[in-house]
């Protein structure tokens, strides 16, 4: 344990960047006086966001470069609560690119729906909500995790239900509420079980003292169903996914973007480090319970999706089911017989389960939030996220239309582009351990979702537009701002970008993964 | 070790029962001669005047919002305050920034009019 001083500071440099920046926000709001209201746009806080949130990236490559060289087992510094470490570091970049990309394409959406007196709190709370992610992946002391945990929740609540005048997202901030705040008392209550037996905060520790002591394994499998419940509120699995549909559907949409991708992101980093370095003994106990949740949350999500009409919500069913394929990374970790256990390193194999999920869930985040930014998109100019409104788009703006195309292909898992990529990993890693039904449900269920997601395409491609009576209409050509059209650029170059099977990217994530099953073993 | 809990077990298992048994017994062995003024709601107390339903401001729980946060910020400086003779200048700078972004939350809340009573 280091001593605590200025150069610990290092170890949480772009968190401090993203508090500096939000207060910053604070402050700019605070000192215009009411008549500027009226003329403020909102463009200036944007700018200020996306500037701290460009430096932060800085800063979280700064760290990567500094704390572990991405080829090589990087050293692993451990400040007083966080990690900082090769996995730490891939999830920060992930994280951190996801929030700048919705903030740029997502701001003058932000800016024309938000109420008057509350542009620069938005932007304020969008730098915390980053940071709070930021710390969340890296935290290894349970009070850390907690309170970061729910320091992502409430400020996510609060953006969730932040277009006052609008019923709709006042009901996602508040169902998101109710939902987050039962889910996370239960889970800390699994924590406290951790903490009561093992006598220690730090995840190590609590790993080395479950490991002393055999009584201990009566705890594990309860407190494991209890994180679940709070881990798996935030990753949307099964039976902790109501809240998401209609949180999805009525939150802004640049909020929706973030929510399905990025704090999801985060939740499946928590979880892995909990379950690889505070539970790593006791995967006997956790195999199961996640094997299940994959199959039910891939299947639930996917039959809800076939029914939705508005694609808005069919994102959030399809998002619910994604999450059930990257659970999937996540139990392949370990291998089906225990009698191969111990005879095998799992860390040098090519697909171990972890860098599946890992290369998952940056290419999802790319295709997600393209995808949510064309139903903004849609949105703003119809006013509508009804399959509808998406008719005869291919005539109207074939840009937009064979962006949409590339990022549900890569959502259905069609080979060339990233969806395929994580999707090769991640089944392959269940074949390789020998989970054969897991496997199959996942082949199953992808199956299942290409029905829902070229459906859509069918839409784009090949029906003419329609009027909001369903008569047919003279294509209207459809224009989008350059910042847009920017985002969207980024967002189908590096979809297509994983999916040619970057070495080096790949080789990042192999390092992130090998560092956490390392420890373990 | 876990034997070591189970007191509690014990504890909880009577704290279960005793009640449960004397409501029961009152229930059994009680005369039962119930009126009007026994069943009503407020057996022993002055008659109700209006609703049980009041509506509070919603500013009230503003105000309540407010208080918590600086009632929480002096349980956190107390400790320091404590410990300040072993601080370093780095702990003494990190209480500093503490202090500041709680005064600039003030500021905020007075810029935005939430002490205003309307």
């Amino acid at each position: 344990m280091s001593e605590i001083g200025i150069g610990s500071l290092g170890s949480i440099l772009p968190e401090i960047i993203l508090i500096v920046g939000g207060l910053l926000i604070l402050l700019l709001d605070m000192i215009q006086n009411s008549t500027t209201y009226q003329r403020e746009s909102g463009r200036g806080f944007m700018a200020v966001a996306v500037l701290f949130l460009v430096v932060s990236l800085v800063g979280a490559l700064l760290q990567m470069l500094s704390f572990g060289s991405p080829t090589s087992q990087g050293p692993h510094v451990a400040a007083y609560l966080v990690d900082i470490d090769p996995f730490t570091s891939f999830m920060k970049m992930t994280i951190y690119i996801g929030m700048t990309l919705v903030a740029i394409a997502g701001g003058s959406y932000m800016n024309r729906y938000s109420p008057r007196m509350g542009r620069g709190e938005f932007w304020s709370l969008f730098l915390f909500t980053s940071m709070a992610m930021g710390m969340v992946v890296s935290a290894n002391n349970l009070i850390l995790l907690f309170l970061s945990f729910e320091f992502l929740s409430i400020s996510s609540y609060i953006l969730a239900g932040y277009l006052r005048n609008n019923v709709r997202s006042s009901e996602a901030g508040l169902k998101y509420f109710l939902y987050g705040s039962v889910a996370s008392s239960v889970m800390l209550y699994g924590m406290s079980l951790l903490y009561g037996v093992s006598g220690s905060l730090n995840l190590t520790e609590i790993a080395q003292a479950m490991a002393a002591n055999t009584d201990f394994s009566i705890v594990a499998l309860p407190a494991v169903l209890m994180l679940m419940v709070g881990l798996g509120f935030k990753m949307t699995l099964a039976p902790f996914f109501q809240w998401a549909p209609d949180t999805y559907d009525g939150a802004p949409t640049p909020v929706t973007a973030y929510l399905s991708t990025a704090s999801k992101a985060a939740g499946f980093a928590v979880t892995a480090r909990l379950l690889l370095i505070g539970l790593g003994a006791f995967s006997v106990e956790w195999v199961p319970v996640l094997s299940g949740l994959a199959i039910l949350t891939m299947t639930v999500g996917n039959l809800m999706a076939l029914r939705q009409n508005s694609v808005k919500r069919m994102l959030a069913y399809s998002s619910v089911a994604q999450a059930g394929y990257m659970l999937m990374g996540l139990v392949s970790v370990v291998s089906a017989s225990q009698a191969e256990l111990s005879q095998i390193d799992l860390a040098s194999l090519g697909m171990n389960g972890l860098n599946g999920l890992l290369i998952y869930l940056f290419a999802y985040l790319f295709t997600n939030i393209g995808a949510f930014m064309v139903v903004m998109a849609i949105e703003e100019d119809s006013g509508s996220h009804d399959i509808s409104a998406y008719r005869g788009l291919m005539q109207r703006s074939p840009g937009l239309a064979l962006a949409m195309l590339i990022f549900l292909l890569s959502l259905t898992g069609i080979p060339l582009t990233g969806g395929f990529m994580g999707k090769f990993y991640v089944f392959g890693a269940a074949v390789q351990h020998q989970y054969f039904f897991l496997a199959a449900a996942g082949f199953i269920n992808a199956g299942i979702a290409a029905g829902y997601y070229l459906r859509v395409v069918a839409a784009m491609l090949y029906e003419p537009a329609v009027d909001a009576n369903g008569a047919e209409i003279a294509p209207k050509p459809l224009n989008m701002g350059m910042a847009l059209q920017l985002t969207l650029a980024i967002c189908v170059l590096v979809t297509l970008w994983i999916g040619i099977y970057p070495p080096n990217f790949i080789d990042l994530a192999n390092d992130a993964s090998r560092h956490l099953l390392a420890l373990r073993f | 070790m876990l034997q070591g809990y189970a007191f509690v077990l014990i504890l909880s298992g009577i704290a279960f029962i005793l009640p449960v048994a004397a409501t029961f017994m009152g229930y059994l062995l009680g005369p039962r001669k119930p009126d009007a003024i026994k069943g009503d709601t407020y057996e022993s107390g002055v008659e109700t005047i209006g609703d049980a339903w009041v509506q509070f401001r919603a500013q009230y729980y503003l105000i309540g919002l407010i208080f918590l946060i600086f009632d929480v910020e002096v349980i956190f400086l107390f400790p320091i305050a404590l410990a300040y003779r072993n601080l370093s200048l780095f702990g003494v700078a990190a209480t500093i920034t503490f202090v500041l972004i709680l005064i600039l939350g003030l500021l905020l809340e007075w810029r935005k009019g939430s002490l205003e009573w309307q």
